[in-house]
């Protein structure tokens, strides 16, 4: 206790009561009872969304986990487009679910080609000369495509929500249908989206035409007949001159 | 002072209600889609992350099985359908899959056709196998309801663990049945061997498993027929 600061008051019954000289000057705080309420009401407020958003905050992650097992399609940002392939338990079917953004003088179209396909890798949209398309109309949609042999012909189809949009039948030729899908595909078991001039590639599968020596099929080195499938924009004014 | 006081209170009420009611729908819109989510999938409570998870969830129909699954960390994950007396081989999905997502939910689904019985399973990807002919796919699906169908327990099961997700057998009498049928007294096997094992596991379970046989039926309430030699 610093002496300086102080001063000694003797009262009328002899004991000395210590004094801090700059209570006189110090304003007393009053809160009327109005603010008081006015405090806790804010109090309450305030804590109440704190708990709200921390509980959202805890369960978000969960709910995501969640919406990966259950491979639900997640739009993140409504201006992107986004993808993600659902379970299916039917063999040469394969089922995506799309949301398709509306876009200023740009629309979306589904494509396929089953000539001169190149490896994944060397795939370039605008050097292949798509077979059939389709327009996708903004909004989200269910996208099965479709891919057997019927009666001798290899048939490949593609429904959007329900309709056959796009078939195509082709003799079935002297080569193995079968090929290991491609992992590296833009659509996967989990929810993505995608920049607008991205080329988004639905299915690639190239069918193994060569023969090997002991008989077996195996896959050309030059591009050859094949199944991809892919979504990319589309200017307007490019459908127009159409 | 006092005013200005109470001024500011009220202003801190107001924007903190409207904060407070935007996060109560955000809340309520992520409580909805988890309570929905969990009603299908169910909820996997895990303990220890180097240990599978096991939930069995309800599926579309009678011949599909469903299990939300979680698998842990470094372990080369892999599938086999067994057909009593012969095997698929062991199917081990890409890397790029296993080391990706930790739960799935695996479907199992048994289809007959005329080419016999298929099992089509989705661990991660669509995979399909097939055993036996139309004569004993017709059977099994002809007597579906009869059939004894073991499935894997739900719980935590160990990361060396063998687990078997689903097991068919045909009781005796139906076996007596079947080789009746067929007149093919292979069948008799079918006695000691499910007809239908669909096991994941890591690639040494699958490995230390694939001949290890005979597989004894295990519940003591099935009586074998004396009448089949």
């Amino acid at each position: 206790m610093n002496s300086a600061q102080q001063s000694s008051n003797t009262g009328g019954d002899g004991s000395t009561r210590v004094v801090d000289p700059t209570d006189r000057q110090r304003p007393k705080l009053q809160v009327s009872l109005s603010s008081f309420l006015l405090l806790i009401a804010t109090c309450c407020v305030w804590i109440g969304y704190w708990k709200v958003h921390s509980d959202t905050l805890k369960l978000e992650p969960r709910l995501a986990r969640l919406r990966t097992i259950a491979r639900e399609l997640v739009v993140g940002d409504p201006k992107k487009l986004a993808a993600i392939e659902r379970r299916g338990c039917v063999s040469g079917q394969k089922i995506m679910e799309l949301y398709v953004p509306e876009l200023d003088g740009k629309h979306f179209e589904m494509r396929l080609a089953m000539d001169n396909i190149p490896s994944l890798k060397d795939f370039k949209a605008n050097q292949i000369e798509p077979l059939k398309r389709a327009v996708l109309k903004p909004g989200k949609h269910f996208v099965k495509y479709r891919y057997g042999i019927e009666d001798e012909q290899a048939v490949v189809a593609v429904d959007v929500d329900g309709e056959t949009v796009i078939q195509e039948i082709r003799q079935k030729k002297d080569w193995s249908h079968t090929c290991a899908r491609s992992l590296s595909l833009s659509v996967t078991y989990e929810s993505k989206s995608f920049e607008n001039n991205e080329i988004v590639q639905l299915v690639h599968r190239l069918f193994r035409t060569e023969k090997t020596k002991n008989g077996s099929f195996t896959l050309p080195l030059e591009p050859g007949p094949g199944i991809s499938l892919w979504v990319q924009t589309i200017a307007d004014s490019v459908e127009d001159e159409k | 002072m006092t005013r200005a006081f109470n001024f500011l209170l009220c202003v801190a009420i107001l924007v903190g209600l409207v904060l407070f009611f935007n996060a109560q729908s955000r809340f309520n819109s992520v409580q909805s889609d988890y309570d929905r989510l969990t009603a299908r999938y169910g909820v996997l409570d895990i303990k220890d992350s180097s240990k599978f998870y096991v939930k069995r969830i309800e599926a579309q129909n009678e011949m599909e099985f469903q299990w939300r699954v979680y698998r842990p960390d470094g372990i080369s994950f892999g599938y086999r359908v067994d057909w009593g007396y012969s095997s698929s081989g062991i199917s081990m999905p890409a890397k790029s899959f296993t080391l990706r997502q930790r739960e799935s939910v695996h479907i199992c689904k048994i289809v007959a056709t005329e080419s016999g019985l298929h099992a089509l399973h989705t661990t991660l990807d669509l995979a399909g196998s097939r055993g036996h002919n139309k004569a004993v796919a017709d059977f099994v699906k002809e007597h579906w309801l009869e059939l004894d169908i073991e499935t894997i327990a739900d719980g935590e099961h160990d990361a060396d663990e063998l687990l078997r997700f689903l097991r068919i057998w045909i009781p005796p009498p139906l076996v007596e049945q079947l080789i009746n049928q067929t007149g093919r007294s292979q069948y008799k096997r079918l006695l000691n061997e499910p007809v239908l094992e669909y096991s994941c596991g890591s690639r040494e379970a699958l490995r230390k498993t694939l001949h290890a046989k005979p597989k004894k039926r295990k519940r003591g309430s099935i009586e074998f027929s004396p009448t089949i030699k």
